[in-house]
């Protein structure tokens, strides 16, 4: 911050007249009336992978076009079937009977095979739509165009997710494509009141992103404010809604996620009707749902799926290994080198038989085991999967055998970080359970200072971040804070489905009810067959 | 005040529990019983009353001027220089309250559990994270205090659940053996050992409404008032008023006491004196920005940023103080027998007093101009 102060203060402004134009500008094609195929050509002259394909309407006499494409990012075998071939075999035709006509409206709506196409009035439109993936028909000297749509190039199929595998429910997953993705929410809600916003973000990639809501159950107010916030964005580009939550989340200095990031449609789907917002870019298989809370991080799409019971039991564990993850190493080192008194006699001295012979305090122990364990989890992700597991169980098992013989390490500190690394695994959100593992290092430090009062004043420290949190508005660690009943319902503990009858109150939603019991559904039919 | 700093009524529970506990649970049996021998659960009862009375004469005031904090509420009632003198006595009061609840806690912990620790050391992370969470304001505040009323009530009922083994609670009877005197000097040093209602004074702003703060006041007072209760009889029943008076911290020596069967040797004090610490905490934080936001008001500061960091150098200044720890209790309870009669009941009954035949009389002459 002081060094961009520093920069402020004694950066030189260029006077405006001696000013030259920007080079890192993007390219822009200039919007003036001259000939719109030159123009193109200019711009993209460098451009090896762009096609330019001229040909005459008619045999002689006929005007001459082209058509213009980037190679990839259309189906080059239907640019013929769809645009060329069709236009010459009806131009020769035409010419046989004495009629040719050149006008781009009645080309458009006679004799193009594509389900979208649009007429661009300058090259400026004319280049966003080339880039973007259309085909650009243009007669020769003219100012105007004809974007086709012809959709191709590579694009990976729907697979199964990834990272948040699940045993019940849905196995596909979000892609690179954004139509893809909006049609797998589409498949889920057939409702027409789904909302598809799409907005270009990105002053160069041109990211094409889209806001997904349903009118109705969404409130207006989260819909305008995700809105504004993404108009502020001017990024060169965006190539993962990464960019994108970061600049729109509510506290950028703040360790823990504001977005529920998810490959899952049914996820993404959940959040919609729960009467959130989700946001999906092109060229990213993961979603952002909107506004989110603490509590969601813990909440896996089986929970819907499965029964109740078993349900609350595996939620119950997640939010425990939550816990265990960030002051398990603190909570070890309070008690052992702090308040020993604390342990009963004969663990205690078992656990200090252990630490006989171990070469470094108690914190520095737990600082190298800490970074160990970091080390082999970084170092396991890079590696090709196959080897990665076997480096991963591998190295754990030599380093800390090792260690422990070498008295770098005790047994008992090995474990405690054993069951630190398999508590953050077992979080939901990678993103939170890495969030509260790393955070367990300051903590760790304060509990070293302080002992016992030392990790309970990290926490507050910890808690009282939380409760300032808000993700658009709604506070992070909703719906905890003064106990409405019926946002409990689907927390720490899940109710069963059918005591879930109301969006949760804190989102907002504008229809309240998400569930109507069977019987008020048979008094609702009755009434409407009454009044028929 | 910022935006979406609103907190609704029922919230006043959690904030009046936050304000009344913090170490006065530790302390207080030990004066309360030398004041008033075993009827110091009498006492304690009886303090609630007033509590209760204290709550509503604070809840009818804040009621009357519903935009309005403690500054403007004692300027409108008592003009101009003698509102300012209230108000800034409140400042002072509040800043004195939250230094000394810091610098006991930092030398219970130093005493307990850090013997070798420098007191600074805990005492300036102490206010740091007060700092921290009274710069975000009333809302948040209540929110969080809300989560940490499970520490307020967990070590409590697990503290005084296995505690009745070994109690007599025959040494609780016959109640006001030696007359009334000594139950009403025990309610005194009681009411005198629970400050904190005072603070609904600066509230008022922040409501989103009035129905119903009454009743969530009382119910803040109740949640504190049972386990005090609790505590005073599990207290003298476990130890008898004369062994109660020899201990500093006689429910520490209470939680000291407990046992586990199958954990030998596992001692829970310096569990329960961590966790206890979410309590003080929260005493500490609403003090420091109660003084902050009347200080705020004072100079007429739209935003309370900077008095909250004025506050905070003021309270590690404070509670930097070289005084050993007898010397602070003893001290402590000459200043609070006066201060918080004064600060939680006369002064706020005074204001309302005077508000309320102020309003009599001109309504009187407005129908005399009728």
């Amino acid at each position: 911050m002081w060094w961009s102060v520093f920069r402020r203060l004694f950066k030189r402004h260029p006077s405006v007249s001696s000013r030259p134009s920007p080079p890192d500008e993007p390219a822009r094609a200039t919007t003036d009336r001259g000939d719109l195929l030159e123009q193109l050509e200019l711009l993209f002259n460098k451009s090896d992978d762009m096609r330019l394909r001229r040909f005459q309407l008619g045999d002689s006499g006929g005007r001459r076009c082209a058509v213009i494409f980037f190679k990839g990012l259309v189906d080059s075998d239907r640019v013929e079937e769809a645009i060329v071939r069709p236009l010459i075999t009806w131009s020769y035709a035409a010419e046989k009977v004495g009629g040719n006509q050149t006008r781009l409206r009645d080309i458009c709506d006679r004799f193009v095979v594509a389900s979208d196409a649009k007429q661009v009035t300058n090259a400026h439109e004319a280049s966003d739509a080339v880039l973007s993936g259309d085909v650009l028909f243009v007669f020769e000297g003219d100012r105007e165009g004809l974007a086709v749509s012809n959709p191709g190039g590579q694009a990976r199929g729907v697979q199964d997710p990834i990272l948040e595998v699940t045993l019940r429910g849905p196995r596909d997953s979000f892609t690179e494509t954004l139509f893809i993705n909006t049609s797998l929410i589409r498949r889920r809600v057939r409702d027409p009141h789904l909302r598809v916003a799409i907005q270009e973000i990105g002053t160069r990639s041109k990211t094409s992103v889209a806001l997904l809501y349903i009118e109705g159950i969404t409130p207006e107010t989260l819909v305008n404010e995700i809105e504004r916030r993404l108009d502020g964005i001017e990024l060169d580009g965006v190539l993962d809604t990464g960019y994108i939550e970061h600049l729109i989340e509510d506290e950028w200095w703040s360790p823990f996620p504001q977005h529920l990031k998810t490959e899952r449609p049914d996820k993404a789907v959940a959040g919609l009707y729960e009467g959130r917002a989700v946001l999906i870019a092109d060229t990213t298989p993961f979603a952002l749902i909107m506004p989110t809370t603490f509590d969601s991080y813990f909440h896996s799409p089986e929970d819907s799926y499965d029964r109740w019971l078993p349900v609350n039991l595996l939620r119950v564990v997640r939010f425990i290994a939550a816990l265990t993850s960030l002051v398990a190493p603190s909570l070890y080192v309070a008690f052992v080198a702090f308040h020993p008194g604390t342990l009963p006699t004969q663990f205690l001295l078992r656990v200090k038989a252990a630490r006989e012979g171990v070469a470094f305090p108690i914190l520095v122990e737990a600082l190298l085991m800490m970074f160990f364990l970091e080390l082999i989890k970084e170092a396991g992700f890079r590696l090709p999967s196959p080897i990665g597991q076997v480096f991963g169980i591998v190295g754990g098992l030599v380093l800390s055998d090792i260690g422990v013989r070498a008295g770098i390490v005790s047994e008992a500190m090995v474990i405690v970080i054993a069951i630190t690394a398999i508590s953050s695994f077992s979080a939901v959100d990678r993103e939170m359970g890495t969030v509260l593992r790393l955070l367990g290092l300051p903590i760790l430090i304060s509990t070293s200072i302080l002992g016992l009062p030392g990790l309970v004043l990290a926490l507050i420290l910890i808690a009282t971040h939380l409760s300032i949190l808000r993700s658009y508005g709604v506070p992070y660690l909703m719906p905890y804070p003064y106990f409405r009943i019926g946002d409990m319902r689907d927390t720490v503990f899940a109710a069963p489905m059918h005591h879930r009858q109301e969006r949760p109150k804190h989102l907002g939603a504008k229809d309240k009810r998400r569930l109507r019991k069977s019987k008020e559904v048979a008094d609702s039919k009755d009434e409407k067959g009454g009044s028929r | 005040m910022r935006e979406n700093d609103k907190i609704p009524p029922k919230a006043l529970a959690v904030m009046v529990v936050s304000a009344i506990a913090e170490l006065n649970f530790l302390i207080a049996p030990r004066d309360v019983v030398d004041a008033a021998g075993r009827d110091a659960w009498l006492s304690t009862v009886l303090a609630i009353v007033v509590l209760l009375l204290c709550a509503g004469i604070i809840i009818t005031l804040i009621r009357r001027y519903p935009d309005a904090s403690i500054v403007e509420i004692a300027t409108r009632i008592l003009g101009k220089p003698l509102g300012t003198i209230v108000a800034l006595s409140y400042a002072i009061y509040w800043l004195a309250r939250a230094a000394y609840v810091l610098q006991a806690q930092t030398w219970i912990f130093a005493q307990s559990l850090l013997p070798n620790t420098p007191l600074w050391v805990t005492s300036l992370y102490i206010v740091m994270i007060s700092t921290y969470t009274a710069r975000h304001g009333v809302e948040p505040m209540a929110r969080l205090f809300l989560i940490f009323i499970a520490g307020y009530l967990l070590p409590l009922f697990l503290m005084i659940g296995p505690s009745y083994e070994g109690a007599l609670l025959d040494r609780l009877l016959p109640a006001m053996e030696d007359g009334l005197g000594p139950v009403i000097k025990g309610v005194w040093i009681a009411f005198s050992e629970a400050p904190g209602l005072s603070i609904l004074l600066i509230l008022g702003p922040f409501l989103t409404g009035f129905r119903r703060a009454l009743s969530s006041a009382m119910i803040g007072v109740i949640l504190v008032a049972i386990p005090a209760v609790a505590v005073m009889v599990i207290v003298v029943a476990q130890f008898g008023t004369l062994d109660v008076v020899q201990h500093v911290f006689p429910t520490l020596a209470l939680v000291e006491l407990i046992r586990f069967p199958g954990f030998s040797g596992f001692r829970v004090d310096p569990i329960f004196l961590s966790v206890w610490l979410l309590v003080a905490f929260t005493s500490i934080a609403l003090s420091h920005y109660a003084a902050a936001s009347v200080s705020a008001g004072l100079f007429g500061l739209n935003n309370d940023k900077l008095p909250i960091y004025a506050i905070a150098g003021a309270l590690a200044m404070w509670s930097l103080w070289p005084v050993a720890l007898p010397d602070l209790l003893n001290y402590g309870l000459r200043v609070r027998i006066v201060a918080i009669p004064v600060a939680e009941l006369f002064l706020p009954a005074l204001l309302l007093t005077v508000s309320l035949i102020r309003e009599r009389s001109l309504s009187s002459t407005s129908e005399r101009g009728a």
